[in-house]
């Protein structure tokens, strides 16, 4: 099951066409479901770097409480499908960047789906703000109204009224890292990053520019952070005897 | 030794004569940017700034040539309609709505036109808002602008065989496209109501420099012809999984943020526009799709995929005609009265069922575009 849903996101546009296979975008949907069913406490150890087959911690990038910095996203109060689905394209190479290929490729499919839940469920806290010397002006007009001159919706239009996200596959923007979102929108831009659904996140970046890129990703984090719908307990149980 | 010297130092100074030529020519290049336009490269400006700056500058040009109307001989006793980047109409910046009594109505009409189940929640009986179909707040080309249509009334229209203002025209609205009949007061607004009037102010406002009475290049939805192969919903609904489903769901219901509100509206349903509004039929809703969806990949549907998915979100049960389930109809009456002209479903039977017996929600239960509705139970309905 996991594989077959590996082999569609290396061919989206193959398992599109293909009958009886669910579309591409409902990946993220499938893995949420694997993470409701995965033990968050299993990722604690590859959060802090235990036992792990060479993966590095998670924290050790990602902080300790998956609240990320500069270019390293926050993963707190994520869709926990999105963080799976993510996971499973770096191991797959649908999505690219060495480190993150380097951890995906020494997980497993319940490692990812227990991780996915763990970060779901932590709260995240206002640590990101404008570092860019975007325009905040431009950059709330994006968010909000979007740029129809170029086929451009606002980012709230998809990623929810306060920016907070939408079930799955769309994942909350608000009080993201500025320098995440701004690499983020330059490699959709560019075609380096092509795992969105339809595309439709190449389709929007390509119509921004540099500026623009800069603007939104800085007024995006200026903005309150989501936080999570779910809380799960993440504290050990005592041991009976 | 001397020649040797002096071939040293001319060589010397030819060098950093180069050099220095280099740094010039490099210098001038590189703050040009002339190998990045060369290249293509170059970022000056983009596409969506040109076009903003466009647009603002033909409302300012216009604002320039009301200003001095006929104030000397040789300048123009009207003025120019304002067109932005892509040719159509400009409607004016929403920063330029007066800060006066008529201002604040076209903010009130704006504010009801995005989120009319917060703002006008009296009348509204589903889940949907003006602005999911007239894009950018009514503001887009080829998505039904309101800039096009506050020109177009008064107008005879056959739906109700009678001349129309635009109160009449918005009274449609509410009643067939925001199923009014499921609203808290069960009906529309009533005749003046100030609903009515702040959305014709916001309209009127939009329209601002555009002439009355033109069929305005942009208007309504650009529907395709109707493809040889006709419209299907089997192949529509192949096409709706591949391209509608990620934003709408599988079942066409939406999809709500975490406090319950709908940020992806529903196609069918309880809480999608009822079985009299003009979106139910194919050619519309084809038109309105081909042109606008999904968002932000406007035209990327072929005609056929267009006419195929709306034939499939279109021949699923949605709320009754109120002409049909207030006015003591059968579906059959009312399909033979008020739809024989529709390219659509009513009446049809689908699956072994007659579409168009209507189907209706808790009004209680319906999550509002813009945030949970929770209508006054004590509310004469």
């Amino acid at each position: 099951m996991i594989l077959r849903a590996a082999i569609c996101v290396a061919f989206v546009p193959l398992a599109s066409l293909a009958q009886d296979e669910p579309p591409d975008w409902s990946a993220a949907e499938t893995y949420a479901d694997a993470a409701a069913e995965a033990d968050p406490l299993i990722a604690i150890p590859l959060v802090e770097g235990e036992g792990t087959d060479g993966a590095w911690a998670c924290a050790s990038c990602h902080g300790e409480n998956g609240q990320g910095a500069g270019p390293i996203p926050a993963l707190a109060g994520l869709p926990a499908g999105y963080i799976v689905k993510q996971l499973h394209d770096y191991a797959a190479g649908a999505r690219l960047n060495d480190n993150m290929q380097y951890v995906a490729n020494r997980l497993d499919a319940t490692q990812m789906a227990a991780l996915g839940a763990y970060y779901a469920a932590q709260i995240r806290q206002p640590t990101a703000g404008a570092t860019l010397g975007g325009d905040l002006a431009r950059g709330r007009t994006l968010a909000l109204e979007g740029d129809w001159t170029v086929d451009v919706p606002s980012c709230f239009s998809c990623h929810g009224p306060s920016g907070w996200g939408v079930e799955q596959a769309f994942p909350p923007i608000a009080g993201q890292h500025a320098a995440y979102i701004d690499r983020q929108l330059s490699a959709w831009k560019s075609g380096d990053r092509a795992n969105s659904p339809l595309g439709l996140m190449h389709s929007v970046a390509k119509g921004l520019s540099a500026s623009d890129i800069k603007s939104v990703s800085d007024y995006l984090a200026e903005l309150p952070p989501p936080q999570p719908r779910d809380r799960v307990s993440l504290t050990r149980e005592p041991q009976d005897e | 030794m001397s020649d040797r010297h002096r071939t040293t130092v001319s060589r010397a100074i030819l060098i950093v004569l180069a050099v220095a030529a280099l740094v010039v020519v490099g210098g001038g290049l590189y703050r040009n940017n002339t190998l990045a336009r060369i290249a293509g490269t170059a970022e000056t400006e983009s596409a969506g700034e040109a076009a903003t700056r466009a647009g603002r500058e033909a409302r300012a040009t216009f604002d320039d040539e009301v200003a001095n109307l006929g104030a000397e001989e040789n300048a123009p006793h009207a003025p120019a309609v304002p067109i932005g980047a892509e040719g159509y109409f400009q409607p004016p910046d929403p920063s330029s709505i007066p800060d006066d009594e008529f201002g604040q109505s076209v903010r009130r009409g704006r504010e009801i036109f995005l989120n009319p189940a917060a703002n006008a929640t009296e009348y509204v009986g589903n889940s949907l808002a003006c602005a999911n179909c007239h894009l950018d707040a009514g503001r887009l080309a080829n998505a039904a602008p309101m800039w096009a249509a506050a020109g177009e009334y008064p107008a005879w229209r056959g739906k109700n065989k009678m001349i129309n203002t635009m109160e009449d025209r918005v009274n449609g609205c509410f009643t067939y496209s925001m199923n009014a009949q499921a609203s808290p007061s069960g009906a529309a607004p009533p005749k003046g109501h100030q609903i009515y009037k702040d959305l014709e102010s916001y309209f009127y406002w939009l329209a601002t420099g555009a002439p009355l009475n033109v069929e305005l290049p942009g208007r309504g939805y650009p529907t395709p012809d109707m493809p040889e192969a006709g419209y299907d919903r089997e192949r529509g609904r192949e096409v709706f999984a591949a391209r509608c489903s990620v934003c709408h769901g599988e079942t066409g219901q939406g999809r709500q943020d975490i406090n319950g509100r709908y940020v992806f509206p529903p196609l069918w349903g309880s809480d999608a526009y009822n079985w009299g509004a003009g979106m139910h039929r194919v050619n519309t809703a084809a038109g309105f799709i081909y042109a606008n969806m999904p968002l932000g990949l406007p035209y990327s549907l072929s005609p056929q995929e267009a006419w195929d998915v709306a034939a499939w979100i279109n021949s699923q049960e949605r709320p009754a005609d109120p002409r049909q389930s207030q006015g003591g109809l059968t579906v059959a009456e009312a399909q033979e009265r008020f739809h024989s002209d529709d390219p659509g479903f009513y009446g049809a039977e689908v699956d072994g069922t007659v579409l168009g017996a209507g189907v209706s929600g808790d009004p209680a239960d319906t999550p509002s575009a813009t945030g949970t509705v929770v209508p006054d139970p004590a509310a004469p309905k």
